[in-house]
């Protein structure tokens, strides 16, 4: 028996973090192996599966500097390459750069924060993998990857014991 | 006050009643699109005739350069401004019952930009070279004039114009999802591609959140940008009535002004023609409504405070304006203080009107007209001069089309996309049944909710 | 959803809690000798600098040969602007943060209400600094002279706009107040002194649900109202400049970046005054890092827009290049390169990027230290904006602050800080019944695998 993946669907919170822990203790999988599938966000920590760092700060916070660099560039740097004199101002004047700066500065930022958590989420992956059409219609999926049948069953018995609403096996992909 | 608590509905119930307007489409619905489709129509049929006349077919003369399609375009990009900042403040100050109204809001943001965006090219005169303003090197030798608040003006609505777009489009993801597995056909085929292939891991819910988190703080600046900038189109000048330090705020909180009136109308049209009484309650109107009243003192502040301390200084060249406003457009005027000051004042003091759905609909089209008034007296007396009497300025019938023609794209653009995303937010109104209870407590039940987590 | 067990907890439960007394004992009990002595002190040399103040206006410029010296005039009258915004915003920031229903409100407002009794004798002054700024003629400003007594001038408006913010001010102060009172009422002794005191104030408060309806009514109108005539007044201040017609005063602007200001410089007090709180109470955590936190980010929103409407300001004359205009913006830079950095620092680099790291913002001693500088840049802004308009017809050198105008500056300094150390002795700082309710709003309750925070949703202060 090759790799497969247990899909239990819980109708509870409550269900579902009692199935959650037990796989984590008596199951003894790990938090990759892991994966609580919802179509609504929970707040911080009640089903948690993922503890992956998550970076976009940083990323948004780099490229917010990058885009005040072009946008220096762009309203600074080009006006020195295409002299347009006038108005009693100087070619590159600080108000101006500063308001085109700014306006890269979000541009980058918030572009760049989009691509990173898209980058992060492992999106777009329009391949086929382990889900259930019943978890958009509200059911919470707890999915553990299994090496093994004897694995696979276990975790069946788990998630059954801890009132599961369905189990079952799906060969698709894990991530 | 607990009147109105939630009916809870299921999880299934909540995805049936949000994506009927996808899944079901009436005749009422074509006769809607057709109609905004023809007045666009005509309104693009008179933009062809004014690119075979030239510009002079709108009436601008020399005094008044900038006339109807420069107030329409400070008109949508203001509507364009409170959609997002709606969204994006009550996610900031964590308003339970800012679910149901996300989605529509942003939705409103997006056509209304792609509407205003469409002005300064309908203005420009050689239509044609559209493109010689954007910044490539070129054999022309020509460059954009970065010192110009015009070009400041063109950044900062394609950095909107994008980032709402990004905003927009990162809150439909996982509602895409849901939608892949409601439809058939080549709809599921659309959004298996529109939800990129969204499971909603804990993983993909962490990032989406702190997108979110990072989104919301960020967008308020830029919004916030946009109009300022536009302010300063005037503000540069140094005609009296124009240049002004107190204009970039002072559209900022018009531009609130109209569009949260604007978000009433939608707010009203949304849930009438797609049956959404169970998802937009009166206690939604209430707040906007309060928001709206907020907002209306805060504009009449910046607008008093504007005229008044020009009127008071009795500086001849800042009279010269005022004189204009007070005599050739004194109707534009009594408009302004009518439908923007009266109106509102008198009608959303009252809770009873407040959670009244037709009432607020009335303010929020009154407010409009005030705020469509108040571009006309700002762009067109301050640059107006003692030649005729009424004014310097008639608007002719092809302004009027074109003015129309705008409305008509907007409706038109509002109406088609709401065949294509669920115009109520699916997941965060069904994350509310998580965050939301009621407690038993003494005699009664009481409303409780959990306290989110500080965003940023 | 939340069936565990009853939300609210009992007002027993509470009132034997010693970190909810701790206030009332502040009031009730003597105050130990070494903190005596360093009370008596404090009001010892707050005094001395209000006589020296009072001293420096009428011996050194009244009715000496200062009257027309327009830094001397000018700095003492921001001075005691300043001042009056500062108590003003403070209650203005408290009215807030009841309308937007900040849950970590409660051990805040009474310690920003308390600014409002500034207004007993701060304004007093207001008169005679404003009559004697005979300077304003040589502006070119003739009509001024006729304009500032009429009743449609502004002089006449500041008394009628300020005196309304504060009167709502102690209205809110003293009703909020009034089951505080009740409770130090019950239990001072028998016979005491203070139990016949708190018995004039507290009247008949009883608590009963009729009173508590009463009393939220009245604290939603006043909210409104404080949140009104604070925005009133702060105008009208502006107005007093803009009005006059003098080239930058006349700055359309004024009114709401006053406003603003006023708004920052209450928060930085509120965070020096949350700090001070904490430390005469010893450690009760009334004020943990979720206040600084929240405070902080606030400061960073408000310094983001100061600095929007003062880069508004400098653009408009940047761009203009109208010569008078410019000139203003120009010398002002030039002439004070030191104030216009302290400014900029204080009201825009010091809350906005220190506030912007949460690690920063969290810690006490940061974020006094930012609060410090936010009060130098709002006094900087206030000089900058107000004397170097006389620069054509003075020179610089007439208008760098002098020694007396400084010592005014102190001396206002004083009387604020000298109303607080008067209030505190017979009001607790922090509201007893506040925490109580609080308290009973809060609970947490198990949810998958976290424990959550719930809290009865308040329904708007305007409907009960």
């Amino acid at each position: 028996m090759a790799e497969t993946t247990v899909l239990g669907l819980f109708e509870e919170i409550e269900q579902a973090a009692s199935a959650l822990n037990r796989l984590r203790g008596e199951g003894g999988k790990a938090t990759e192996d892991l994966m609580v599938m919802s179509s609504v966000p929970f707040p911080e920590g009640v089903l948690e599966s993922d503890k992956s760092p998550i970076r976009l700060t940083t990323v948004t916070a780099v490229f917010a500097f990058v885009g005040i660099a072009f946008g220096i560039l762009l309203a600074g740097g080009t006006a020195q390459l295409y002299l347009i004199p006038g108005g009693g101002k100087p070619i590159s004047p600080a108000p101006s750069i500063g308001i085109i700066a700014y306006e890269m500065m979000m541009l980058f930022a918030l572009t760049a924060a989009f691509i990173a958590a898209l980058y992060e989420m492992r999106l777009p992956s329009w391949r086929s993998k382990v889900y259930d059409t019943r978890i958009s219609e509200g059911l919470i999926g707890i999915a553990a990857h299994c090496a093994d049948e004897e694995q696979a069953e276990k975790a069946e018995q788990l998630c059954r014991d801890a009132g599961a609403a369905d189990v079952r096996r799906d060969a698709r992909a894990f991530e | 006050m607990y009147d109105e608590l939630p009916v809870p509905l299921t999880a299934a119930q909540v995805n049936t009643d949000l994506t009927r307007n996808i899944t079901q489409t009436g005749w009422l619905w074509w006769a809607i699109l057709g109609l905004f489709g023809s007045v666009f129509g005509w309104g693009a049929l008179v933009f062809a005739y004014q690119i075979y006349n030239g510009m002079g077919a709108y009436g601008n003369n020399r005094p008044i350069y900038w006339a109807l399609p420069i107030i329409n375009f400070v008109f949508w990009a203001g509507v364009a401004l409170s959609g997002t900042m709606i969204s994006a403040i009550l996610r900031l100050l964590h308003a339970g019952w800012r679910r149901s109204l996300t989605r529509m809001t942003e939705t409103l943001t997006v056509c209304a930009l792609a509407v205003a965006g469409v002005f300064p090219l309908l203005h420009i005169g050689r239509n044609w070279t559209f493109f010689w303003m954007l910044a490539y090197p070129n054999e022309r030798q020509l460059w954009p004039n970065y010192k110009s608040p015009l070009l400041w003006d063109a950044t900062a609505i394609s950095v909107y114009l994008t980032t709402s777009v990004i905003f927009w489009y990162s809150g439909l993801i996982p509602d895409f999802a849901i939608l892949r597995e409601r439809t058939q056909g080549w709809r599921r085929t659309l959004y298996t591609v529109l939800c990129l292939g969204w499971r909603g891991t804990d993983r993909e819910w962490r990032r989406l959140k702190v997108l979110f988190g990072i989104l919301t703080v960020m967008i308020i600046p830029v919004f916030v940008s946009l109009h300022t900038i536009v302010g300063w189109d005037f503000g540069m000048s140094i005609v009296p009535g124009w240049h002004s330090n107190i204009f970039a705020p002072y559209f900022v909180c018009g531009a609130l002004y109209s569009g949260c009136g604007a978000v009433l109308i939608i707010m009203y049209c949304v849930r009438r023609s797609f049956h959404l009484e169970q998802y937009i309650l009166p206690k939604h109107f209430d707040n906007i409504g309060k928001v709206l009243f907020s907002i209306s003192l805060l504009w009449f502040y910046f607008f008093a405070g504007d005229a008044w301390s020009d009127w008071f200084s009795r500086d001849p060249s800042h009279i010269n304006w005022l004189y204009f406003m007070f005599h050739g457009y004194k109707w534009v005027l009594a408009l302004i203080l009518v439908f923007g000051i009266l109106v509102p004042f008198s009608m959303l003091a009252f809770g009873k009107v407040r959670r009244t759905p037709w009432l607020m609909l009335l303010v929020g089209i009154s407010v409009n007209i005030a705020m469509f008034s108040e571009r006309v007296t700002v762009v067109i007396p301050a640059p107006s001069r003692n030649i005729l009497t009424w004014g310097n300025y008639t608007p002719n019938w092809v302004g009027i089309s074109v003015t129309a023609g705008a409305i008509g794209l907007f409706g038109f653009l509002y109406t088609l996309l709401s065949k294509f995303i669920p115009i109520v937010s699916i997941w965060e109104f069904r994350e509310g049944d998580h965050a939301e209870g009621l407690e038993r407590v003494g005699g009664g039940e009481m409303p409780v909710v959990i306290r989110e987590e500080a965003i940023g | 959803m939340f069936d565990n067990d009853n939300i609210l907890t009992s007002p027993r439960s509470i009132a034997l809690s010693v970190d909810a007394s701790s206030p009332l004992q502040l009031v009730l009990d003597e105050p130990q000798q070494s903190r005596l002595t360093k009370l008596r002190l404090m009001t010892l040399i707050c005094v001395g600098l209000v006589l020296a103040a009072g001293v420096a206006i009428y011996g050194y410029a009244y009715f000496g040969h200062h009257r027309n010296d327009p830094s001397f005039w000018h700095i003492s009258l921001v001075s005691l602007l300043f001042w009056i915004g500062l108590s003003q915003g403070m209650v203005a920031l408290s009215a807030l943060l009841r309308i937007t229903h900040a849950s970590w409100r409660y051990p805040l407002n009474r310690l920003l209400d308390i600014g409002s009794l500034f207004g007993l004798w701060g304004p007093l002054l207001l008169p005679v600094l404003v009559i004697t700024r005979r300077q304003i003629y040589a502006l070119g400003s003739s009509d001024y002279r006729d304009n500032v007594w009429r009743l449609s001038g502004p002089i006449f408006w500041d008394a009628l706009t300020i005196g309304t913010a504060f009167l709502a001010g102690w209205m809110l102060l003293y009703l909020t107040s009034l089951p505080d009172f009740a409770i130090l009422r019950d239990r001072a002794g028998e016979g005491s002194k203070e139990k016949k005191f708190y018995t004039r104030l507290a009247w008949f408060w009883r608590g009963s649900e009729h009173q508590w309806r009463v009393l939220r009514r009245a604290e939603g109108v006043l909210v409104v109202g404080i949140l009104t005539t604070f925005v009133g007044s702060q105008t009208v201040l502006g107005w007093d400049f803009q009005l006059a017609a003098a080239r930058n005063w006349d700055s359309s602007i004024f009114a709401p970046l006053y406003t603003l200001s006023s708004l920052l410089g209450a928060l930085a007090l509120a965070v020096l005054l949350m700090t001070i709180a904490n430390r005469i109470l010893r450690g009760r955590g009334f004020f943990n890092s979720e206040h600084y936190n929240n405070l902080g980010r606030f400061m960073v929103a408000i310094g983001l827009v100061w600095f929007y409407f003062r880069f508004c300001d400098y653009l408009t004359a940047w761009y203009g290049h109208l010569p008078e205009e410019w000139l203003i913006q120009q010398s002002r830079t030039s002439t004070f390169p030191v104030l216009v950095l302290l400014m900029i620092i204080g009201c825009f680099g010091a809350p906005v990027f220190g506030n912007m790291i949460p690690a920063i913002r969290k810690q006490p001693w940061a974020s006094c230290t930012i609060s410090l500088l936010v009060l130098v840049g709002l006094a900087a802004q206030r000089y900058l904006d107000t004397v170097p308009t006389f620069a054509p017809r003075y020179g610089t050198q007439a208008l760098l602050p002098t020694l007396p105008a400084i010592v005014v500056f102190f001396g206002i300094a004083a009387m604020f800080i000298l109303t607080y150390l008067l209030a505190i002795r017979y009001i607790p700082i922090i509201s007893w019944w506040g925490i109580g309710k609080s308290q009973t709003r809060i609970a947490q309750r198990k949810m998958g695998n976290t424990i959550v925070t719930v809290m009865v949703e308040d329904p708007p202060l305007w409907e009960t």
